[in-house]
């Protein structure tokens, strides 16, 4: 009976007393590393130089850095946790002039589970510039120094295709053997343009090993990809899956665009065979994780046929070179951090390191060194090849234009889930590529007689101006998210004005006031 | 190619259309369904951040509190360390005369002065007298030789008077007869000693010794009476103080009386 009763008024003790939570009265916060995360102070905050610190279970405090004042009176105090950040409980710490230190709020620090770009600034602003980059890029392409486009080619012109000759070696291959003809045919169907172009450039280098390898490489891509698709249903998802096999891809890639592409061609088909493609966000991680695998085999094509003609020859290769690697391998690494953006929850498998960027980087300098000495040694076998080239018209079309223009959209509006903010995002970005159909006839600026393009230091110093824009919003007192919209919709003006520029030396170039 | 591009992507829109109608969706009326739910089309059914997670905090600084009641009195401190010596203080003020103190002791005789130049030789001089001389008496009458301003041959004879006072005798003066006239015009001094044992209440103590000082007129008559031996001519010179000779008890002297006539 005694112990009924002690425990009867434990129970009631229990159930009366009021716990430490309670008492304590404080916000219990859960926030990821990785990210920006935000305390807003309104009141006093000025006037009494309040600082907020997020202090460990061990006394080490990290300190919030604060915003300018806002008109309202509040003030954004911010503090960036690394992906490294060490996990667990912290409090946040008030303290300001006159005011005693207060604990305001517990948090508790967890691993990234939903990579959000628009709460990582420097992951942002370097995904904006490379945009802006690329753009650039492709502004100046329209160069008419840029326009001439030639290389030895060892492949089977498509006419070879409509009456097999069985004296010609390349055309009884592609009569006994499958792959080999339906490559050829596959380029043949794209009508003349720069990408069809590219794409029998950087095929040729197969070819020249092999025209065998040459029709097994899109094949290799096809199993390629089936082993990423079989990694994604291992892992359950593509947010858990790790880089590993997609980074082989892009090696692929890279040594033969067309396979590349055959490659996320059959990626995309099992994807959405097996119901892994859902939704606009997933088409959106397909198109980019395609773009992953073929730009930077394509851009370093760009890149180094342009320093030839910006640059010395004595110092144009190596130079070229080198931009192409650092595009290519950037073009990789960024590309991958979009997808990460618009998954759902990534897990630790999707990190990518700088060490993505050197491997493709390395990549590209190997493929383009054993393209070069199989062009010495095509010219000193007195192996037949005839040379392919190309005058480029235009850089873009409509269609690839339009295709930005949705994607741009899509992109921005998942990000920033706002329809009109991303419209207007997508015509800033998009317009560049609007702008390569128009000829400014009237334009007649004799300040550009002097001016030289150069691709590279023009895309520059545009990637560079879009990035430093963030610096001129990042002190306003603006959560990270307001932020990020606010360079989103400022982001596209470098790009914009620059295909303006290239627009008015196209003109220039038309009428004879600027040399090519 | 390019077809095949095509299709692949009409098959991609023509799943996500499917995915989207097949996705039960709550009622749009209530505030709580206007998430990214309806944005299936984009963003299939997982929707971002529907985890509460990365909450911003939001803090008001309010207005200053009122001033809270005092506190409890804390704990005395410990003591403190030794302070400062304080600057002096302001003079006080003046205080009564005080009575006048002792007379101080004689100084140590100076330093002989250092000799003068030699002056030049006087006129001779009228034949000097003799100086002074002394002798002693026992208390009662009788006769000394003075000798030097007294002739040898000539003895000077002295008495001493006394008076009672009701309750002892004490010395009134002396008379000294036959004082040549060779003494005129020098001190007579009589030098007392006391005994062992003295009167009480008296201004001398056993053993002083008391001197007092006569001047002769320059014509000595021939018994010349001493009696007006008062403070301003006794001294008890072991005290170092003045007494009159008639407050002296003739018992208390040791029975000797010095007599001496000098030039001062």
């Amino acid at each position: 009976m005694k112990f009924k009763i002690i425990a009867a008024m434990a129970l009631l003790f229990a159930v009366l007393a009021p716990s430490a939570a309670l008492a304590t009265d404080i916000p219990i916060l859960t926030w990821e590393r990785g990210r920006i995360q935000e305390v807003v102070l309104g009141g006093g905050a000025v006037q009494n130089h309040w600082t907020v610190e997020l202090v460990a279970g061990d006394g080490s405090a990290q300190t919030f850095s604060a915003s300018g004042k806002s008109p309202a009176g509040y003030i954004v105090y911010s503090l960036n946790l690394p992906g490294n950040f060490p996990l667990g409980g912290y409090t946040i710490i008030t303290a300001g002039t006159g005011s005693p230190t207060t604990t305001v709020a517990a948090v508790h620090v967890v691993a990234m589970a939903h990579y959000d770009v628009t709460q990582v600034p420097r992951d942002l602003t370097w995904i904006i510039a490379m945009i802006a980059f690329l753009t650039a890029s492709i502004s100046a392409f329209r160069a008419r120094k840029y326009a001439a486009l030639e290389f030895l080619s060892t492949q089977i012109a498509p006419s070879g295709l409509e009456v097999y000759d069985i004296t010609n070696e390349k055309s009884r291959l592609a009569q006994s053997f499958k792959p080999y003809e339906l490559r050829i045919k596959a380029i043949a169907s794209l009508r003349p343009s720069l990408l069809r172009f590219l794409l029998l450039r950087d095929g040729e280098l197969a070819h020249r090993i092999s025209p065998m390898l040459y029709g097994v490489m899109p094949v290799v891509g096809v199993i390629a990809s089936f082993i990423a698709c079989v990694e994604v249903n291992k892992a359950g998802t593509l947010a858990s899956t790790g880089l590993a096999i997609f980074t082989a891809i892009a090696l692929l890639g890279i040594f033969d665009a067309f396979s590349g592409i055959i490659a996320t061609a059959a990626f995309w088909l099992v994807q959405l065979v097996i119901g892994n493609v859902t939704s606009f966000r997933d088409l959106m991680v397909m198109l980019l994780t395609g773009i992953c695998w073929v730009a930077p085999g394509l851009f370093t094509l760009i890149y180094r046929d342009a320093a030839a003609r910006d640059l010395k020859k004595s110092f144009s290769k190596i130079t070229g070179l080198l931009e192409a690697a650092i595009v290519g391998g950037l073009i990789f690494y960024f590309g991958q951090k979009v997808i990460n953006s618009l998954l759902i929850k990534i897990t630790a498998a999707r990190s990518i390191s700088w060490v993505a960027i050197l491997i493709v980087a390395l990549a590209i300098i190997f493929r383009a060194w054993v393209d070069d000495e199989s062009t010495k040694q095509l010219l000193k076998s007195g192996k037949e090849y005839q040379l392919e080239k190309i005058e480029v018209a235009r850089v873009s079309s409509p269609q690839t234009s339009l295709a930005l223009f949705a994607g741009f959209f899509a992109v921005s509006y998942i990000w920033t889930q706002s329809a009109a903010k991303s419209l207007i995002f997508a015509i800033l970005f998009a317009a560049p590529y609007f702008l390569l159909f128009i000829s400014l006839t009237e334009v007649n600026v004799k300040a550009l007689i002097k001016l030289r393009r150069n691709i590279f230091l023009e895309a520059l110093l545009s990637g560079a101006i879009t990035m430093s824009i963030y610096q001129v919003i990042a002190h306003e007192p603006m959560l990270s998210t307001q932020k990020s919209q606010v360079y989103l919709l400022c982001a596209g003006i470098p790009g914009l004005l620059h295909a303006i520029y290239s627009a008015m030396c196209d003109s220039a170039e038309r009428q004879g006031i600027m040399e090519p | 190619m390019k077809k095949f591009g095509l299709i692949l992507l009409v098959l991609t829109l023509s799943r996500v259309a499917v995915a989207y109608a097949a996705t039960p969706h709550a009622d749009t009326s209530s505030a709580s369904s206007l998430s990214a739910t309806n944005n299936n089309y984009f963003f299939g059914d997982g929707a971002a951040g529907t985890t509460a997670m990365n909450q911003v905090l939001a803090l008001l600084v309010g207005p200053k509190g009122d001033v809270g009641p005092a506190g409890i009195a804390g704990k005395d401190g410990l003591n403190g360390l030794n302070g400062i010596d304080g600057l002096p203080g302001a003079p006080g003020e003046v205080g009564a005369t005080g009575p006048q103190g002792p007379a101080g002791k004689n100084g140590i005789n100076g330093l002989n002065g250092v000799n003068g130049a030699q002056g030049p030789a006087g006129p001779a001089g009228a034949n000097g007298t003799g100086g002074g001389g002394g002798g002693n008496l026992t208390y009662g009458a009788g006769q000394i030789a003075i000798g030097t301003c007294q002739p040898t041959a000539d003895t000077v004879t002295v008495s001493i008077d006394r008076s009672f006072d009701g309750n002892e005798f004490r010395f009134f003066g002396f008379n000294f007869t036959n004082i040549s006239t060779s003494c005129g015009g020098k001190v007579l001094n009589v030098d007392i000693k006391m005994a062992s044992s003295v009167s009480s209440g008296k201004s001398y103590s056993p053993g002083d010794e008391l001197i007092c000082k006569y001047n002769l007129p320059s014509t000595p008559a021939a018994t010349t009476h001493v009696t007006d031996l008062t403070a301003a001519t006794c001294t008890n010179i072991t005290q170092n103080v003045p007494l009159r000779i008639d407050a002296v008890n003739t018992l208390d002297f040791t029975g000797n009386i010095g007599f001496e006539i000098t030039d001062t």
